[in-house]
């Protein structure tokens, strides 16, 4: 309890209080542009944070976060252009609201729902993070090792649009993983003599490669005409109290669910924000509304997208899988700051989680002052044209991957990465499940070894043996059935609505 | 079509990827190698899952294309390769200073737009990432 109320009164500093402004006001900035992601932000946020205290380091990127995904919404309202992809739902209705005149009020909501639905998922928070970090105690060797390969399974298998590409994605990452000294026997493993790489990949430089580098080459590949009429006019439109009242039900409904899906490893936001809709219209008197501008299609997928940004951070925090590419991003600039996911983080170092737990409140307060109050400036960050952030983005990265450890080499290896990211976006390989292979390969690994180590010839009966064990190989493989069985639903679906 | 050899040609490079990748633990000791190859059968196996889905699907035709701009593509990526260069001489101020706004003007962005934008990156990196944040920018042998 002393340890909630010390970060409660930490996080209202004033250092961490204009740490959770800006970093809400960059995140909105990028969300609002279309064709920058949230891990994008963050990747290129991490080396920033780096000469702060862990705890606002890691308010400033919930901030970024949490800014990002409430972002993307105003260029979905304004331009009909998402500005992530977890804003798409919100499109439908909000520019439709927008072509009526009444964009204002349409961000506004915006606003209100998705600080409802993220202080849902900070009560989420607060109760069931410390729970389960707590079981992550009863984890051994063998148990680690199955972590992680659930891990995998389930980033690989739900965030991409083929399992085995995503799969082969995690494969792939978990290759990368081996590169530098065998923390075990101290030998050099694929260096290719570079002594640079001995500590292995360079973290920060590999995300910013794959996440920020590879969008520049994205952008760089031809003129996109932004649709900016939508913004050319005035932004107009209040919500009234009366229209706040009908809005609640919808923003708790999406918030409880929104943050039970960010809990869901592999889920994420975009998910969420369509069954956000879909309860939204299921649930409303004026169904026939939707679609055509209604305040409740843009308050259920926006609780429920914010919603995930909490819950999201449960597994993250508590057995080191995060729930989507932007939490691994966080969860490596969480073990950059030398924390590592589990019940360490609610004792050892409990008064910087529980900073970054009221930081997280904080920053979606903001988040509810600068979206009401600064949407008309946010507005103009949708017309910045391509051009000019592909030079931006290109500067940025090289700042960023060169500030970790001032070595050139890193900046050569962000660019490397970045060709590569290019590629895997362009293959539709998965690069979150490349950056948590990175993450949890070590872990995986040194389970392994450790299990061979102790148990000798008893080594495969050892790793199955507990039931915590069993439970892991059972989720892995409901992981990577769930989606072949969504597949051949829908196609048992569409074949039955063909006949 | 495209997507089947798009498809075809990702397997190829993961063949060849994995192929080097068990090459590489063959110099190593037993212990170090053990998880290397264990990963690198585990590459095997998914490629060739994913190379027997390919073989055995139709083309719908669908397949999304990749058109891209040659000129403005190689124009950005070329520039960055020779911004990388000369930041190990002229350091990170005037590299980024002349990378941005030729980068700016090949994109057909107005010249003052550019010396513009060029300048005001340059000045915000100083005050806020070097003097503020303390971030370190490269330094060249000039600067």
């Amino acid at each position: 309890m002393n340890e909630v109320l010390y970060g409660i009164t930490h996080a209202l500093t004033f250092f961490n209080l204009t740490t959770s402004v800006l970093s809400v006001a960059i995140g909105i900035f990028i969300g609002a542009l279309p064709g920058l992601s949230a891990t994008m932000g963050l990747a290129l946020l991490i080396p920033l944070t780096f000469s702060m205290p862990a705890d606002s380091g890691l308010i400033a990127l919930a901030g970024v976060y949490c800014g990002a995904v409430f972002g993307g919404s105003i260029s979905a309202i304004l331009i009909h252009t998402p500005g992530t992809s977890a804003a798409a739902a919100t499109a439908i209705d909000g520019y439709q609201l927008t072509l009526k005149g009444e964009a204002k009020k349409a961000i506004d909501t915006s606003a209100i729902s998705s600080f409802g639905g993220a202080m849902i998922s900070a009560v989420a928070l607060y109760l069931f993070a410390p729970p389960l970090a707590r079981l992550s105690l009863k984890f051994g060797p063998a148990e680690n090792f199955w972590l992680s390969i659930f891990g995998l399974t389930i980033i690989a298998g739900v965030s991409s649009k083929s399992m085995l590409k995503g799969l082969m994605s995690g494969a792939f990452g978990l290759a990368l993983s081996t590169i530098g000294l065998d923390k075990m026997t101290g030998m050099a493993r694929y260096t290719m003599g570079n002594p640079n790489l001995l500590d292995g990949l360079p973290f920060t430089a590999t995300v910013i490669g794959l996440f920020s580098m590879s969008q520049v080459l994205i952008l760089s590949e031809k003129k996109v005409k932004k649709l900016a009429e939508g913004v050319s006019g005035k932004l107009s439109g209040k919500v009234r109290l009366s229209e706040l009242k009908k809005l609640l039900p919808t923003i708790f409904r999406s918030g409880v669910m929104g943050s039970i899906v960010g809990i869901l490893p592999g889920a994420g936001g975009t998910i969420a924000a369509f069954i956000g809709y879909d309860w939204a219209k299921k649930f409303s008197k004026d169904k026939e509304q939707f679609g055509k501008g209604c305040l409740e299609g843009v308050a259920g997928p926006e609780a429920a997208n914010n919603a995930v940004t909490g819950g999201a951070l449960i597994p993250t925090l508590t057995l080191g899988i995060p729930g989507n590419s932007v939490t691994a991003v966080l969860l490596g600039g969480l073990i950059i700051k030398g924390l590592q996911p589990g019940p360490d983080l609610f004792t050892e170092h409990g008064r910087i989680t529980y900073t970054f737990f009221a930081g997280f409140v904080v920053v979606n307060i903001f988040m509810l002052i600068l979206g009401v109050s600064a949407s008309r400036l946010f507005s103009k960050v949708a017309k910045i044209s391509n051009e000019i952030l592909i030079p931006i983005i290109f500067c940025l990265s090289v700042i960023g991957s060169y500030s970790i450890s001032n070595n050139l080499f890193d900046v050569l290896v962000m660019f490397v990465f970045g060709i590569i990211g290019y590629f895997v976006k362009k293959l539709d390989l998965n690069a979150a499940a490349i950056v948590l292979a990175l993450i949890i390969g070590p872990i995986g690994e040194k389970g392994l070894r450790r299990v061979f180590i102790m148990e000798g010839d008893n080594s495969i009966p050892f790793l199955f043996h507990s039931p915590i064990s069993l439970t892991l190989i059972a989720l892995s493989l409901l992981s990577l059935c769930t989606p072949l069985v969504m597949t051949l639903f829908e196609r048992l679906k569409s074949d039955g609505e063909k006949k | 079509m495209m997507d089947k050899k798009k498809n075809l040609a990702l397997c190829g490079v993961f063949y060849v990827f994995a192929g080097a990748y068990l090459m590489g633990t063959i110099k190593m000791s037993k212990d170090n190698s053990q998880y290397p190859r264990f990963v690198g059968v585990v590459i095997l196996v998914v490629t060739t899952l994913f190379l027997i889905q390919v073989l055995l699907s139709r083309n719908t035709g669908q397949a999304e294309s990749w058109k891209i701009d040659h000129k403005r593509f190689f124009t950005v990526f070329l520039a960055g390769v020779i911004y990388l260069g000369i930041m190990n001489i002229a350091g990170y101020y005037p590299a980024t200073f002349a990378f941005m706004v030729t980068v700016l003007i090949l994109l057909k962005q107005k010249k003052l737009t550019a010396l513009f934008i060029g300048t005001g990156f340059c000045l915000f990196v100083f005050a806020i990432f070097k003097t503020i944040l303390g971030v370190p920018v490269p330094e060249g042998v000039l600067f």
